[in-house]
Parts: C-alpha cells; sequence; structure tokens
C-alpha cells in the first residue's frame, strides 16, 4: 500500500520539481534573484530534453515581452493624438465645473500637508470640521479680548498699550500648536 | 508594472490637476507595458488603435481614479476593457473569432480558437515574434494571462497568486502548463 502510494505521489512531486525549477528558471532570467543570467543555469538546474524546450520557450517570451520595445514612432504618434484629447478634456472639465478644480487644489493642498508634517487626515471631514471648529474659538476669543467694546482692555493691562496684536498673535500661534498636536497624536 | 507605486500616485495626483508633463511621464513609463499587453491579445494591425484607445480611456477616466487600487490594476482592467470593445465591435462586423473570454463565458481550456492574421500583420516584426505573438494570441485566456502577468507587467509569482487569488503552488503549476502549451503550439505551427 505505501509502495503504491508512493509510485502514485512520484509524478506529482515531479510535476511540483518542475513547477519550483521553471519558476526559479524564470525568475532568475528575468533578474528577480540576484540577477543570474542564463549562462549561469545552464549548470544542470534543468537537463531533460523537454525541460529545455521549457527554458528556451521562457527566454523566447523574454525577448518578445520584455526586451523588444515598441517602436518610437508609435509612442510619438499615440501621444500626439493624446494631446488634442487631453486638451479638450481639460477645457471641458473647467467648463463643466470650475469650483471641482477650486476644492481639488485645496484637497491637493492639504494632501501635501499630511504627507509633510506625517499628520491624520486633514482632509477628512471630522477632523476638518475640528480643527475649523478650534481655530474659529481662539480667534473670537482673540476678537472677545482686543475689542474695547466687548472686553474689559486686558490687553491693554498685560502689555500695555497697543497689547492686543501680541495677544492676538500668541492665542493664533497656540491655536495653531493644539490643532498640529491634536492631529499628529490621533494619526 | 514594477515598484512604481509611490511615483505614480504623485504623478496621478499632479495629472489630475492638469500637468501634462505629469501625464506624459505615465504615458512614457505605462506604454511599453501597455503595447505588449494589447499585443498579446490583439491582431498586429490593430495593436497601435487599441493602445491609443487605452490611452484616451486613461485621459477620460483619470479624475476618477481614487487610489484605491494600484494604477497598473486599474490599467489593466481598462485595457482588457478596451479589448473586449475592439472584439464586440468585429464581431458586429462578423470579422472573425473573438478570444476566449473577451467575449463569451466559455473559459476556453483546450480550445483551439484561430484568429485570422492578415498579410498586414505579418510586415512589422520579425517571424519569430510574430509566429510567438499568434500562438499567445491562441492560448487558453488563464495561460496567457499568466504569462503577461510574469513578463508583461512583471510580477513575481507570489505577486500573481495574490492578484489570481491562488496558492503559490497552484500559480507555478499554471505557469508550467501554459509554458508547456505554448511551447507544443509554437513546434507545431
Amino acid at each position: 500500500m505505501d509502495e503504491r502510494e508512493e509510485q502514485g505521489d512520484q509524478p506529482m512531486l515531479r510535476k511540483q520539481y518542475l513547477d519550483n525549477l521553471l519558476a526559479d528558471f524564470t525568475d532568475k532570467l528575468l533578474g528577480d534573484k540576484g540577477g543570474v543570467g542564463l549562462g549561469n543555469l545552464e549548470t544542470g538546474l534543468i537537463v531533460g530534453t523537454r525541460e529545455r524546450l521549457l527554458e528556451e520557450m521562457v527566454v523566447a517570451l523574454k525577448k518578445a515581452l520584455v526586451e523588444d520595445s515598441p517602436r518610437a514612432e508609435v509612442s510619438a504618434h499615440i501621444r500626439e493624438r493624446l494631446a488634442a484629447e487631453w486638451k479638450a478634456e481639460m477645457e471641458k472639465a473647467r467648463a463643466e465645473s470650475p469650483p471641482d478644480f477650486r476644492k481639488a487644489s485645496i484637497m491637493t493642498w492639504l494632501e501635501r500637508l499630511e504627507r509633510r508634517f506625517n499628520l491624520r487626515s486633514l482632509t477628512a471631514p471630522r477632523s476638518f470640521a475640528l480643527s475649523f471648529a478650534v481655530v474659529v474659538i481662539v480667534v473670537l476669543v482673540a476678537v472677545v479680548l482686543i475689542n474695547p467694546q466687548i472686553g474689559s482692555g486686558l490687553p491693554g493691562a498685560v502689555f500695555g498699550p497697543g497689547g492686543w496684536l501680541p495677544l492676538t498673535i500668541v492665542l493664533l500661534v497656540l491655536g495653531g500648536i493644539a490643532v498640529f498636536l491634536f492631529l499628529r497624536s490621533r494619526r | 508594472m514594477v515598484n512604481r507605486t509611490t511615483n505614480d500616485d504623485d504623478l496621478i495626483r499632479s495629472a489630475q490637476q492638469g500637468s501634462v508633463d505629469a501625464f506624459n511621464t505615465l504615458y512614457e513609463g505605462y506604454f511599453p507595458v501597455v503595447y505588449r499587453r494589447v499585443r498579446c491579445v490583439a491582431p498586429e494591425a490593430d495593436v497601435e488603435d487599441i493602445t491609443q484607445d487605452v490611452f484616451i480611456a486613461v485621459v477620460r477616466s483619470l479624475k476618477n481614479f481614487r487610489f484605491e487600487a494600484q494604477f497598473s490594476t486599474w490599467l489593466r482592467t481598462l485595457v482588457n476593457r478596451q479589448v473586449a470593445d475592439y472584439y464586440r465591435s468585429r464581431k458586429s462586423r462578423c470579422e472573425t473569432y473573438p478570444l476566449d473570454g473577451y467575449m463569451d463565458d466559455s473559459d476556453g481550456e483546450g480550445e483551439d480558437r484561430r484568429i485570422d492574421l492578415s498579410v498586414e500583420d505579418r510586415t512589422s516584426s520579425s517571424d519569430e515574434f510574430i509566429v510567438l505573438y499568434q500562438a499567445l494570441r491562441n492560448l487558453p485566456d488563464n495561460y496567457r494571462e499568466i504569462i503577461m502577468l510574469r513578463f508583461v507587467d512583471g510580477l513575481r509569482f507570489d505577486e500573481i497568486a495574490q492578484v489570481q487569488g491562488q496558492s503559490l503552488e497552484a500559480t507555478k503549476s499554471l505557469f508550467r502548463r501554459a509554458i508547456t502549451t505554448l511551447q507544443k503550439r509554437m513546434t507545431s505551427e
């Protein structure tokens, strides 16, 4: 029974062996495993006639599908035609939805900030709304403090005459830092 | 389509903002891949037109690309769609049989459907490549696809296994069967 099982397993094992061998050969030929060239592979990795034909098939595929580049004039020809299509598409987009262009530009700017400072998503609606709310509150507090009609002249008492300007700056900077730290901590 | 993801994302964002230079860089990077893919599935005479249609579709759809998949995967889908459209339009004109999978529901395993190659098809490449591409076009879908994923797209076997939703062993086995079938057809033609 064991002997029969062994005999039955042999073709399967040989197939798996060939699968791995051919895959390995292809990887090496395409440079995915240390860039070993065909020369190093001709030392007996695959020795049978049938396997040699498979090797040759892989080599032929590499020549046709990897090394044979499309003609430059074909690429240039298509690019010329694409240029007109691109222009038409841009004009159509501008004509249809100018606000979308502005919105997309703001979103890109925010995404750049995210990547630069490793922030959590500024473009996510909740964090954007929260950041906006913090800035609004800070500005309102600043306005209340600096307005002699509403506040009680606190900036003047603390910073002297004209003290509203440094206080506003300090509040805005603190608010900005708070937003920044919040976004960064939540990433 | 190897390890371009980060760079691609920046280029796509710029192109979405209207930068033609960014789009041209994307085009230069992906033109050979798209061209070779189309050449594996369509008659030589129509490869340029279909490749152009693919990139026109890219121009029109790029604004809708949301970075949920890799650009190369998205592009592969566009290529398949354009090739399917091509064969649909050919079928409506009753010209030839389409390739397996681009028009009907059959899996095509083991079937041998021939594409008509006109005289013009045979003018632009060496005989060796023409015979090879013809044999590729006549392969069953799954065989042709794994060859394209490995050679044209440059995916490793583990990446192909992931894309195809198969085990690594099954992927390598499929690859060997594809190469064996192609080799047999090359020698019989």
